[in-house]
């Protein structure tokens, strides 16, 4: 798993690439919980070159997304392939979660707070 | 084709491993490469499982993995000496529930029902057997869901 992080102003797009599973998704939520303490608040999380979520995965998703959101930040994921999206859809994330399909879409849900 | 076992130390370190021998297990078989990934995701929670939870901590055991791969059933096995287990008895997570009250457990497990066609864990001499069963489609257009 490789995190690619671009700035656009005050908001992050990271690029998440290989696999969230259970080897993976420590580095995940610590680098996501890194940037959130460095003052981040507006995010979108680009899935496009992700292949692959398990449970492991997922939970890194929750653990990153609700400090974030409690403290009044916005976080939009992006592009999942058909695969992550599945397991999004079968464990109620693809309502829980904003998700869009392109990144100008998801750039302007962050904006838009 | 025979039945072809791996034998590997309960430890998430060894996952690569796992799913290497299941890809080349699934390449040898032919099976299309969506039910492979949704196997490969089911194996990764129960060999996690195994890890976190069949032995004692400080004594790491063993997982065994066995592929029986047939023309129209495609199983994996996953074997282990530890403490037995039934995931019959986990609850069922809250789907419906609001991120705030979403708890980040019972998900696992949830998944392997949801990927595969066929789940069953039985006591079988004095080891734990997890077998994920996927039913090979008939035809090109059917796919098991």
């Amino acid at each position: 798993m490789d995190i690619e992080i671009t700035f656009q102003g005050d908001l992050r797009v990271l690029k998440v690439s290989g696999q969230l599973d259970a080897l993976s998704s420590a580095d995940y939520e610590q680098r996501l919980n890194r940037l959130v303490a460095e003052g981040a608040r507006q995010l979108v999380v680009d899935f496009g070159p992700l292949v692959y979520i398990s449970s492991a995965g997922l939970r890194a998703l929750l653990n990153t997304s609700k400090p974030l959101l409690a403290q009044g930040g916005a976080l939009v994921y992006v592009n999942l392939q058909p695969g992550v999206r599945e397991v999004f859809e079968m464990t109620g994330l693809l309502s829980l979660f904003r998700v869009c399909d392109s990144l100008p879409e998801a750039i302007a849900a962050v904006q838009a707070g | 084709m025979n039945a072809v076992t791996r034998r590997l130390p309960a430890t998430v370190e060894q996952l690569p491993a796992a799913q290497a021998f299941l890809k080349s297990g699934i390449e040898q078989a032919g099976l299309d490469p969506h039910l492979g990934g949704r196997l490969a995701l089911a194996l990764e929670e129960v060999f996690v499982n195994i890890c976190h939870y069949a032995y004692p901590p400080g004594q790491p055991g063993e997982i065994e993995l066995r592929i029986s791969p047939s023309a129209e059933r495609f199983v994996l096995d996953v074997l282990d000496d530890g403490q037995p287990f039934d995931p019959a008895n986990l609850p069922e997570p809250d789907l419906a529930a609001t991120l705030e009250q979403r708890t980040v457990g019972g998900l696992g497990w949830f998944l392997v029902r949801q990927m595969v066609t066929e789940l069953s864990c039985r006591r079988e001499q004095g080891r734990n057997l997890v077998s994920l069963v996927m039913q090979q489609p008939a035809d090109e257009g059917g796919r098991a869901s």
